[in-house]
């Protein structure tokens, strides 16, 4: 048997439930949208994840929930459902404003609000991911990670192999740079062991320093108003 | 939209945009709430389709960008247990071949799994794929190339060498 008629064969029998058709045109004549079961579970299980960390902040400082109070979080320039990032303190006491991609690998930028920060107090600040660049940028990566044999391997596009095992151990990892069809220059970092590794890129997430100043992202930009 | 119109569409339409939401999301219920998103999309469009050709990639690019979309809005990344997509394999594919060819192409990252449906079951060019998805042609054709190598060493000769 050919593929596609294999392939046609196997996926003609994914079929959609009757009711759907029924369901749309009850809400179209009611004119409401439904809440669908993940809507409820990504806002419950952002709820905990809130509830958890602001009592661990309560519990040292108090400043976290003045922290949420002065920062409005947007992805790609709408205001951001709270169950669409992530807020945590790291071990160094940074407030860690974390947006993850679900994605074939794990795409993940961040904002970093470091405890001594110098926020003016009369300024409320808002954090913008640019979403639509981390896909972009993560698309247009020209090589491959690929673990053999106990050994980390950087594949590019026409095949060749770089053992890059030791470097990506580093803390800093192993450096690819590269040009695209427009000259513009682009780097990237493989990081990590054989069995447990990802690609990452330059200046993907920003940092506000103790004495305001902010760092980093071409991906999330902070400004106050 | 007139009823019997969009009946009409949504019958036609309704299972090849429910697999294309199921090679992004893998999750029966993501999939169909998608669907709904769609459908629902296409009712209260007053768009002039024009052409049946015009329709299917209306609605087959709407699907692409909602799924896209669900995908971007969950919270921390989401896996779906590979047992999950086996007890429905087991209830919907009851041909072993079929069963196998199922599991393998859902176990394809995500970006080789739309590609590999694209061209397989709706038979679009690599052309058309780069448009519908908004990628280079070369992109297209790289995913294809590595998907039918994943699919060739995990299916053996069931899946042939041919394009």
């Amino acid at each position: 048997m050919k593929n596609k008629e294999y392939y046609q064969k196997t996926f003609s029998r994914l079929t959609a439930s009757e009711d759907v058709i029924q369901e749309v045109m009850n809400m179209e004549q009611k004119k409401v949208y439904r809440f669908t079961k993940r809507t409820v579970g990504i806002a419950a299980a952002a709820a905990l994840t809130l509830t958890a960390t602001g009592a661990a902040y309560a519990a040292t400082d108090g400043n976290f929930a003045q922290l949420l109070e002065r920062i409005t979080v947007y992805i790609n320039g709408e205001e951001a459902d709270m169950g669409d990032y992530e807020i945590f303190e790291d071990e160094n006491g940074n407030s860690q404003f974390v947006v993850s991609l679900d994605s074939d690998e794990e795409i993940t930028t961040s904002v970093t609000v470091k405890p001594d920060a110098a926020l003016d107090p009369d300024t409320h600040y808002s954090i913008d991911f640019n979403t639509d660049r981390m896909l972009a940028q993560a698309e247009e990566v020209p090589f491959t990670l690929e673990d053999e044999n106990g050994r980390l391997y950087l594949v590019e596009k026409d095949g060749s192999r770089l053992d890059i095992t030791e470097a990506a151990a580093t803390d800093k990892g192993y450096r690819y740079a590269w040009k695209d069809e427009d000259g513009k220059e682009h780097q990237a970092f493989a990081l990590g062991t054989p069995e447990e590794h990802f690609i990452a890129f330059s200046a993907n997430s920003v940092e506000i320093d103790a004495d305001g100043t902010v760092s980093g992202s071409t991906n999330a930009a902070i400004e106050g108003k | 939209m007139d009823e019997a119109v969009f009946t009409r569409t949504a019958k036609a339409y309704k299972d090849r945009l429910f697999a294309i939401a199921f090679h992004y999301c893998r999750s029966r219920a993501d999939a169909e709430d998608i669907l709904q998103t769609v459908l629902l999309k296409y009712y209260r469009s007053e768009k002039e389709f024009g052409t049946e050709e015009y329709l299917r990639n209306w609605l087959i690019r709407v699907t692409i960008n909602e799924s896209k979309r669900l995908l971007l809005s969950h919270w921390r990344r989401r896996t779906v247990p590979l047992e999950e997509l086996e007890e429905y394999a087991a209830q919907t594919l009851p041909i072993p071949e079929e069963s196998e060819l199922f599991l393998a192409v859902l176990a394809l990252p995500q970006k080789y799994r739309i590609v590999v449906h694209l061209y397989y079951y709706e038979e679009y060019s690599v052309r058309e794929i780069a448009d519908l998805l908004a990628i280079r042609e070369t992109t297209v054709q790289t995913r294809l190339m590595r998907a039918r190598a994943k699919l060739r060493e995990k299916l053996k000769e069931a899946w042939n060498n041919e394009e």
